[in-house]
């Protein structure tokens, strides 16, 4: 009885009374940010009628700065969601039994963005500047452990470009596939520095469910993958039906970055995989991440757990 | 003394016990996980394990905090000054100090960096916007509505402006700053913390702000409480220090709490 009540008070001091209905057809996807290109393939999987021809609902529901995805997932407040392969890692080493299931995107979009001007060649050369990253995702403290910057102010990601776009002498992380695009409207000259070109590249708008849904649905699961998969080959071959879409419910995200962003996409999902295993991911990637994350002392997965945080379909 | 130094320590002492063993009896019962709610357990020892750390931040905090409300008492006090010279200026006035009171911050804080520059001064400059409009509107208050009779009086009296400021409005001010430095002084470390998320400082010092983002991000949710307890214990200290030494200064000029002399 205690447990009971106490189950419930719990629930509603986290979750927000009211929010029983875990029978509905409909399947939910949480997405990790406001919906744009780099969800482009998901939204076409409803966009392109892939859903509908299978008799799937997917509902996806668009994230935000602090988008608790995670958790959404974990605690079944939604099916499905999308995360970086940092966050499937943090997840499991806290106790959240989180997998990821299918992941589009080779090439990690994370960047640092500098002015052309600056003559900066590689992320090693930034000096004698500011650089704002986020302490937030891994990559931030691996870059901070693997390079001795020097005599770089590392302050906090702005969210902006207001900063960036009036001192020659700041850098700042980005996504290749939106902010540079932005600042060269605006009248600058960026230059991108991938981070992935030093190693670090973790799997990103990762489709991640938990253990208990592919235990008791393991055929939705497989047929979601699938889905994603036909959807993310239409987004990367014809995206403009899908960027209206994502264009009509975040307005913020104009079409021409939409458009920009789905072509570096092409890029950066080559090497081109076989239609039936696009979106596949390795060992080898997943144990190169669980050991950089141990480098900049973020976390110490067991390899146990590693090898439950993914699950190829 | 004792009797009534233990009289204010001890109901707040043990409502923080009975929250400590109704939070652990939660999250035990419950079955919480810990990406949820950490028990406190958990959060008390990653107290001592980071227990540097996490001073190292609630120091940097707590500077730009005390800062910002110092400079909120000094900036908001002359403001509320300047409204009590004249009503028209006051109505001109008031709903622009208003504008500190509902600006969205995070919005405004690039180009606070824009404008002044990451690091101390920028987390103080937001720490003074959250915390000043208390301090305006207590203060105007306090040196514009004084009882009629004692207004009579010096008029009575034939006193200068001067004299009526300083012997009657700037004294008839004080408890009400006072309560407005209690209100605000929460705010300069909610404003503190938030300048660090956007403003804040580069290098090796950092702030409970950092350490909030950082341990969100990163879903470890036993620093991420113990950085928020930290700068719980922050406030608290804040408002007790001012609490404190208000009652002192305000005793010192006779304006005595009338429950302690029944």
């Amino acid at each position: 009885m205690i447990r009971l009540f106490s189950t419930i008070l719990t629930c509603c001091l986290l979750f927000g009374c009211g929010e029983t209905d875990k029978t509905a057809p409909a399947l939910s996807l949480a997405l990790n940010w406001f919906p744009e290109a780099e969800h482009g393939g998901y939204y076409a999987v409803v966009i392109e009628g892939h859903a509908k021809r299978a008799g799937l609902h997917l509902e996806i529901q668009a994230g935000g700065p602090d988008a608790p995805v995670i958790q959404k997932v974990a605690t079944g407040r939604a099916h499905y969601g999308i995360a970086n392969a940092d966050d499937v890692l943090n997840a499991r080493v806290n106790g959240a039994p989180i997998v990821a299931i299918f992941a589009p995107i080779n090439i990690n979009p994370r960047c640092i963005m500098v002015h052309a001007s600056s003559n900066i060649q590689k992320i090693s050369d930034i000096a004698n500047m500011t650089l704002a990253m986020s302490a937030r995702p891994a990559f931030s403290h691996w870059l901070q452990a693997q390079i001795a910057f020097e005599n770089v102010n590392i302050v906090p990601y702005p969210s902006s470009l207001s900063v960036f776009l009036n001192d020659v002498h700041f850098a700042q992380q980005a996504y290749n596939i939106s902010e540079p695009f932005v600042a060269k409207k605006m009248g600058a000259q960026p230059k991108v520095l991938m981070v992935s070109d030093l190693g670090f590249n973790p799997y990103c708008s990762v489709l991640i469910t938990t253990e208990q849904r592919l235990k008791d649905h393991p055929e939705e699961v497989k047929e979601l993958v699938t889905l994603c998969r036909k959807g993310w080959q239409d987004y990367l071959s014809k995206p403009e039906a899908t960027n209206e879409h994502i264009h009509s419910i975040n307005r913020e995200m104009p079409l021409d970055v939409l458009a920009f962003g789905a072509l570096e996409l092409v890029q950066m999902t080559k090497p081109e995989l076989t239609t039936s295993n696009f979106g596949e991911m390795t060992a080898l990637r997943w144990k190169n991440l669980a050991e950089q994350m141990k480098a900049a002392k973020l976390i110490d997965l067991p390899e146990a757990e590693l090898s439950k945080a993914w699950r190829n379909f | 003394m004792s009797r009534a130094s233990s009289w204010w320590l001890a109901p707040p002492f043990w409502t923080f016990i009975l929250l400590l063993l109704s939070w652990q009896w939660l999250v035990v019962w419950g079955q919480l996980p810990p990406y949820l709610l950490p028990s406190p357990m958990a959060v008390f020892k990653v107290f001592w394990h980071r227990k540097d750390d996490l001073l190292w931040a609630t120091f940097n905090t707590g500077s730009a905090a005390v800062m910002g409300l110092i400079l909120s008492l000094i900036l908001g006090y002359s403001i509320a000054l300047l409204f009590s010279l004249s009503r028209w200026l006051e109505r001109g006035l008031y709903p622009y100090a208003i504008f500190f009171q509902t600006v969205p911050i995070v919005a405004i804080a690039p180009l606070i960096i824009l404008w002044v520059g990451h690091g101390f001064v920028g987390v103080t400059v937001v720490a003074l916007i959250l915390s000043i409009f208390p301090i305006i509107a207590s203060a105007t208050l306090g040196l514009t509505r004084v009882p009629n009779a004692l207004i009579e009086l010096f008029t009575l009296h034939q006193a200068s402006y001067w004299k009526r400021m300083r012997y009657l409005q700037i004294p008839h001010s004080m408890v009400q700053v006072w309560n407005g430095l209690r209100v605000s002084c929460g705010l300069s470390v909610i404003g503190a913390i938030v300048g660090e998320f956007s403003a804040g400082y580069g290098g090796d010092s950092y702030g409970l702000g950092y350490l909030i983002l950082f341990s969100s991000g990163q879903l470890k949710t036993d620093l991420l409480f113990a950085s928020i307890l930290s700068s719980t214990i922050l406030g608290w200290g804040l408002f007790t220090l001012i609490d404190r030494g208000g009652e002192t200064l305000l005793n010192h000029f006779h304006m005595k709490d009338k429950r302690a002399q029944t």
